[in-house]
């Protein structure tokens, strides 16, 4: 299968037309691109009161479950998701095989219309992401430069650590 | 595999903690999240954990965290762990998806050396299950509490788990006081980044 292609530009311009359009019909507040490995593409929308990018992670992973009990039960896919909250509700669409649109909106508005924008926008989505795949996915990245022994202290451990060793593997408190 | 996004400047990276249950996945995530240094403390990526009441993971944990900018290009890397009980092996295989690199955390006490060996064994069919080889992927081990007085040697470990063509890079740790952690995770970086160089990208 195709891999997520690089995004340029263009598709991120077009990704972001499509998803604002979408919002404006359908009247949901918060529209998520995300990668099935569990990455945030694009995000639209109102200022969000939650991290879109652990939203991003929990929804990529719990689709992802769903897709196993498709196999399970002989189906190729679900092509959609849906859960009712009490303030919000979620609605997962699936994209293309790499790709999901995650919508989030008020519990009070109909499922049924925000389902019938996204389906139209997953589309629109889907063939830009085919354009993207169609390009060379070699080049525009030059890292020939790049020195990996830098890499040694990527992250560095604070010089002060915090103590507080609670943990779930085994071990003893250590003596202070 | 990793996502390039030219538009937000962005590389995203996967790398899964593996390994048989209660080896220390969970606590090498934990101790990266606790210790890790910050250019903004205040702004600090949640460790996001889904775990079951008596605290052993049930689905994975997530821990996003930012490093150096490349060339102008954030990176983004995204920790995960897997479920180490034998039973979750749908869920393990599920978190792989996309992976980029792995960490495999082996655990050192000598009556844990069947478990390791299947669980490296279990990873392998699980990346052949998604059309992923471990020969293409960079991975790296830790033998991982050796604060506890039952371990086996280094070297057998090494023969166990690391008798291969092509040896990986292999770290002594003891995740629970923070040590070998954060060698064991820029090790990883270091061996995408050569992958990428070699890739063009």
């Amino acid at each position: 299968m195709p891999a997520f292609p690089r995004i340029i530009e263009e598709d991120y311009q077009r990704i972001t037309a499509a998803l604002n359009a979408f919002l404006s019909r359908s009247e949901a507040s918060n529209a998520l691109i995300v990668e099935k490995a569990g990455y945030l593409i694009v995000e639209c929308g109102e200022e969000p009161p939650f991290d879109t990018a652990e939203l991003a992670t929990l929804a990529a992973n719990a689709f992802a479950a769903t897709q196993f009990m498709a196999d399970r039960l002989s189906e190729t896919n679900f092509s959609s998701m849906f859960q009712q909250g009490e303030q919000t509700s979620v609605l997962w669409t699936n994209v293309e095989e790499n790709t999901l649109l995650v919508t989030v909106f008020d519990a009070s508005q109909s499922m049924g219309a925000v389902k019938y924008y996204a389906a139209e926008t997953a589309a629109e989505i889907a063939r830009q992401i085919s354009i993207a795949q169609g390009r060379d996915q070699t080049g525009g990245l030059d890292l020939a430069h790049l020195d990996p022994s830098s890499a040694d202290d990527v992250f560095r451990k604070k010089s002060a650590p915090d103590d507080s060793n609670e943990s779930d593997d085994g071990h003893a408190p250590a003596a202070k | 595999m990793a996502i390039i996004n030219q538009a937000k400047k962005e590389i995203q990276v996967k790398i899964v903690y593996y390994g048989p249950a209660q080896c220390g996945k969970t606590t090498n995530l934990e101790k990266v999240h606790a210790d890790v240094e910050t250019a903004d403390p205040a702004h600090k990526d949640k460790m996001v954990s889904l775990a079951t009441s008596s605290d052993r993971t049930l689905f994975f944990d997530f821990l996003p965290i930012e490093a150096m900018s490349i060339k102008g290009y954030k990176t983004k890397f995204q920790l995960y762990t897997v479920p180490g009980q034998v039973i979750y092996n749908t869920t393990r295989q599920l978190v792989l998806r996309g992976v980029d690199g792995i960490v495999f955390v082996a655990d050192s006490q000598y009556d844990k050396m069947e478990e390791n060996v299947e669980s490296l064994a279990n990873l392998e069919d699980n990346l052949k299950t998604l059309r992923m080889d471990i020969k293409d992927i960079p991975y790296v081990l830790q033998y991982n509490k050796q604060d506890l007085p039952n371990i086996a040697p280094v070297e057998y470990m090494e023969f166990l788990l690391n008798n291969r063509e092509v040896q990986v890079p292999s770290f002594k740790a003891s995740a629970f006081q923070s040590e070998g952690v954060f060698e064991t995770l820029n090790m990883i970086t270091k061996m995408l980044l050569h992958k990428f160089i070699n890739q063009g990208g």
